[in-house]
């Protein structure tokens, strides 16, 4: 019992849109995002003290309120704007394949995990598991770069959420 | 090929080079992936290149009174240049990194097709893809790539583990179990 873990669960639309959100967030590293952010108040000061102060001419004008917008846009990009993108992409995909999202059942045992659903079923065991990766609502395990199952929380205890973790 | 009954229609067993497994992905990341629209997205990054010359033109290119239309016009080309160049290159070092990074990619599948659906299965993992979920399905000279809509999306079969006959049974299936998504992009 204390090594098994045998679970079910029905992804429900808020399950996909976190997954999605939160597999866009693991995808982008900090430094990327802090280098984006940095650049974006940069460029957007930037714009704003050459429009306050060197306006020439109107084209002038329009570089500098490109400049802005572009640092606006940098400033904004992984915090907002492509997250709301990704959400809007998912709530879409949910629906529109609503009656292909099936219930998958999740069994530990022995040291393998299998994850299985209607239409496919795997076995993994320590050495094929590539990461496993604990966000705010799923659990994802990977098995290559790309490509995971996902777990959440909500249908999971803490305990078997431990077992999950030291797999690898 | 007669395609009536219930029983299967092709099947065959098969593995997985990690050149036809790059070249499968590249294909599926210009067509559904972050390569999508690469030539619309390159094609505003040279009119905005251009709109930014004109813009120096009319300075004399004096870029030290218009150093952000210099900036804008390097950055607008190097996207040009990145859409068009590089990205299918990234796409095919991607499909490299996760045929590397797996542990099934580079095992021999059981292939077989029925009417509905096809399975590819081996010891460790089954999967069942209705033809209906397929998006694209396209055809090279080396292998068949089947794109689906949900999780496991890029599906590659390399026919170079196919006998001549198993792969135009094949070919005719696909063709028509996805007419709209099927693309044969054979060098002919």
């Amino acid at each position: 019992m204390d090594n098994k873990l045998n679970v079910s669960f029905l992804p429900t639309i808020e399950d996909y849109v976190y997954m999605r959100l939160e597999r866009l967030g693991l995808k982008t590293s900090k430094e990327i995002r802090m280098f984006f952010r940095i650049i974006g108040i940069i460029g957007f000061m930037g714009g704003a003290a050459g429009f306050l102060n060197l306006r020439e001419n109107i084209v002038q004008i329009i570089c500098w309120i490109l400049l802005m917008i572009a640092g606006l846009y940098m400033l904004s990009y992984y915090d907002i704007i492509r997250p709301s993108v990704e959400r809007n992409r998912a709530v879409r995909f949910f629906n529109y394949n609503k009656r292909n999202i099936c219930s998958k059942n999740i069994k530990l045992e022995n040291g393998v995990l299998t994850a299985a659903d209607e239409l496919s079923s795997i076995r993994l065991t320590g050495e094929s598991i590539y990461s496993i990766e604990e966000t705010k609502n799923n659990i994802f395990i990977f098995y290559d770069i790309e490509n995971f199952i996902y777990i959440p929380k909500r249908s999971i205890t803490e305990k078997q959420k431990q077992l999950i973790l030291e797999m690898k | 090929m007669d395609m009536s009954g219930p029983g299967k229609l092709v099947c065959f067993s098969a593995g997985l080079d990690i050149k036809e497994y790059a070249e499968g992905y590249r294909l599926f990341e210009l067509r559904r992936g972050t390569g999508t629209g690469r030539e619309i997205k390159a094609s505003l990054f040279f009119f905005l290149a251009m709109g930014m010359l004109f813009m120096l033109m009319l300075e004399s290119f004096n870029i030290v009174k218009l150093p952000v239309c210099a900036i804008i016009f390097l950055i607008c080309m190097y996207m040009c240049g990145y859409y068009i160049f590089f990205l299918p290159k990234r796409a095919r070092q991607r499909g490299e990194r996760i045929y590397e990074s797996s542990g099934f990619l580079s095992l021999e599948y059981r292939y077989e097709f029925y009417r509905e659906y096809f399975v590819m299965k081996n010891k460790n993992h089954i999967i069942k893809r209705y033809f209906t979920e397929l998006s694209d399905c396209i055809e090279t000279d080396e292998i068949f790539l089947l794109i689906g809509t949900n999780e496991n999306r890029v599906t590659v079969i390399q026919k170079s583990f196919l006998d001549k006959e198993t792969a135009e049974k094949l070919s005719f299936l696909l063709s028509k179990k996805t007419i709209k998504q099927y693309r044969d992009i054979r060098k002919k």
